[in-house]
């Protein structure tokens, strides 16, 4: 998924409950950067084996290469791309810089402080100067609209925190994000069938009552900062809400719930595949806190959606969002496609589950996936290898994607929808 | 990707849908062609910079009305703005959009910008266009004109699409009024059906076709 030109960086075509993005296929500076460094340092903590070190690295650098003057980064916007100023996707990048760092820096080499001079000037030159509401006392969504969204502002309160570990400079934790997580605190709510779940957004001082297991489940890592910061009780016990209210919202199979409405109406589908990752990890977190819901589902559907050729699939149930009936047996071509947004939080939650001093098993991975899958109802085929990501119906090629090229090479009308 | 191009856009908003479905397909369109050469004949400044942060900068842009003042527009990429008659050939053209008044001149300017084997990609606006605010008020030239004046020039047409017509319309309304009723749940089920109703080919040889009427066209022609 590697692309060398306009800039290095992985790439690909995107799904995502908001939108698709098929087309713009360039190397996007967004939140992959968390799990792919964070998931390339599990390997490396777990191996001793400095090869996965350097490949963060490589990762780190092409952020370092991509940060404009100013301090964003292009094509920060994943679903959206190709544009910056990608909400949480720039405070996502600065988290996964921030791990770098503090893991060269505790090696005593000096690369760590250009990392962290890079997520220095994200933060603090560009989005905070552009998003902090000094008198909402929290980071916007929108420069110049009044709004917020709880799960990204915890990304930023993340990065915050990490960075001041790196810095010894607590200042920002103080400013910006104790208040915005009491912002958050806010937005969760304390009874009833959603209890623990977090409201999507507020926009022009309206609520949008949405809620998401998967952004509920984003806002925890944040919380445990913010206990760990101050030792008060109420971040850990908001985290162990939200990740409550995640499980209760999990189906049999392991999966979570899409979306739920108020009075208990959901829109279900289409349900994570790789990004469910990121719901266990905040379990896995909780756990020294007294979560005790049980991951060993929801691991099982994470490794049920892996391609032959080690992909992991986006979800199920693409083909159902607008009719949000049960889907058929052949996933939609959305639920298979590998997207590296996606699949970098299922990198770096099992990357995070192999135990200390391991040797990597030798695996004999085939490089290509020939999957059956299904587009409009109609049986198609999805191809994969090395150099191409590709969608068939009978004999008619609909979609190609020649791995590194920063447009898709053929995206019929049956798949130019956003 | 041309970050000053996206500062001056409004990078805390995103652009219509509209816009963003025909500047993907343009840029997925001629990115084959960019190593020789592309150009944008832009009716408004969002137009030409919305297609030229796509090609990361590296495209000619001849306005085709006078949106661009470099005094008013300090961050818009001065060395891009290009004059007609001593520009070099481009084997890719964006033309968006085609107006009333400087169709016919920017037709054969066109003609000898695009090489013999170029490939023209034409934004047409539809009946529904007047609210898309990047066009920057454009009064439309249509798609009847539009074809005509192609085929003068003997270009011919490859395919062509309509984006957010009726069906997407419908959907559309749907969505506001599940919002309005209480059911965000079925709005948003409506917004995913006008999402998957936004883009439509389109038979360009038929007089009449109700899928044209739409907000945006997209034609992609190359010389008989």
């Amino acid at each position: 998924m590697r692309a060398a030109a306009p800039r290095a960086g992985y790439g690909g075509p995107v799904a995502h409950w908001w939108k698709n993005n098929l087309q713009f296929t360039g190397a996007a500076l967004d939140w992959r950067y968390e799990g792919i460094i964070n998931a390339y340092l599990n390997l490396y903590r777990a191996t001793n084996d400095r090869r996965w070190l350097e490949k963060a690295a490589r990762a780190g650098d092409d952020l370092i290469a991509g940060q404009f003057p100013s301090g964003s980064y292009p094509d920060s916007s994943f679903e959206q791309n190709p544009y910056t100023s990608g909400r949480p996707h720039e405070a996502a990048v600065d988290i996964g810089l921030c791990a770098l760092a503090a893991v060269l820096r505790a090696e005593g080499d000096p690369r760590w402080q250009r990392y962290a001079q890079t997520v220095q000037h994200n933060l603090y030159d560009y989005l905070i100067p552009r998003l902090w509401d000094e008198s909402a006392r929290s980071l916007r969504d929108a420069r110049h609209l009044p709004s917020f969204v709880p799960n990204k502002a915890a990304t930023f309160c993340e990065a915050v925190f990490l960075l001041a570990d790196l810095t010894g400079d607590a200042a920002g934790i103080a400013r910006y994000a104790l208040p915005t997580l009491d912002a958050i605190l806010k937005f969760q709510v304390q009874t009833g069938d959603l209890a623990g779940a977090i409201y999507q957004n507020q926009l022009n001082g309206v609520r949008v009552a949405r809620f998401m297991p998967y952004y509920a489940a984003r806002v925890v890592p944040a919380m445990l900062y913010g206990y760990a910061h101050t030792g008060r009780a109420v971040y850990v016990d908001a985290a162990l809400q939200a990740l409550r209210f995640c499980y209760r919202w999990r189906d049999p199979d392991g999966a979570f719930v899409q979306m739920i409405y108020p009075n208990g109406r959901v829109n279900r589908y289409p349900r994570w595949v790789a990004g469910a990752a990121d719901i266990v990890r905040a379990g896995d977190l909780l756990k020294p806190h007294g979560f005790d819901g049980d991951s060993a589902r929801s691991l099982t559907w994470i490794l049920d959606g892996q391609h032959p050729n080690g992909g992991v699939g986006t979800a199920r149930g693409f083909g159902s969002q607008s009719s949000q009936q049960a889907p058929g047996d052949l996933p939609e071509f959305r639920d298979i496609l590998p997207v590296c947004g996606w699949a970098d939080k299922a990198f770096r939650y099992l990357t995070g589950l192999i135990p200390a001093n391991a040797t990597l098993p030798t695996l004999e991975t085939p490089d290509r996936a020939d999957i059956e899958c299904s587009l409009h109802g109609r049986p198609a085929r999805y191809h994969e290898d090395r150099t191409v990501i590709e969608l068939w119906q009978r004999d008619t090629l609909l979609y190609r994607w020649n791995k590194g090229e920063p447009w898709a090479a053929i995206c019929t009308s049956a798949l130019l929808w956003k | 990707m041309v970050e000053t191009l996206d500062t001056t856009l409004q990078p805390w908003q995103s652009p219509s849908l509209v816009i963003e479905h025909v500047c993907d397909l343009g840029a997925q369109t001629l990115y084959p062609l960019h190593a020789r050469g592309l150009g944008i004949v832009a009716s408004s400044a969002d137009y030409a910079r919305q297609f030229l942060s796509r090609f990361d900068g590296a495209a000619a842009v001849f306005p085709s009305r006078t949106w661009y003042d470099a005094g008013k527009q300090p961050y818009f990429p001065a060395e891009c703005i290009q004059a007609p008659h001593d520009a070099p050939q481009v084997a890719g053209m964006i033309w968006a959009e085609p107006t009333p008044d400087t169709a016919a001149v920017w037709m054969r300017r066109i003609d000898g910008l695009l090489s013999p084997d170029g490939v023209l990609c034409v934004v047409v606006a539809g009946r529904l266009a007047a609210r898309v605010p990047e066009r920057g008020g454009t009064r439309a030239f249509g798609w009847r004109k539009t074809i005509q004046l192609l085929s003068e020039h003997q270009f011919e047409i490859q395919t062509a699409f309509t984006f957010h017509g009726l069906s997407s319309y419908t959907f559309a309304l749907l969505n506001a009024l599940w919002a309005r009723a209480g059911r965000p749940d079925l709005a948003d089920r409506a917004e995913f059906r006008m999402r998957a109703a936004f883009t439509r080919a389109v038979d360009w040889r038929r007089t009449v076709d109700l899928s044209r009427i739409s907000t945006l066209g997209f034609i992609v022609a190359a010389r008989k």
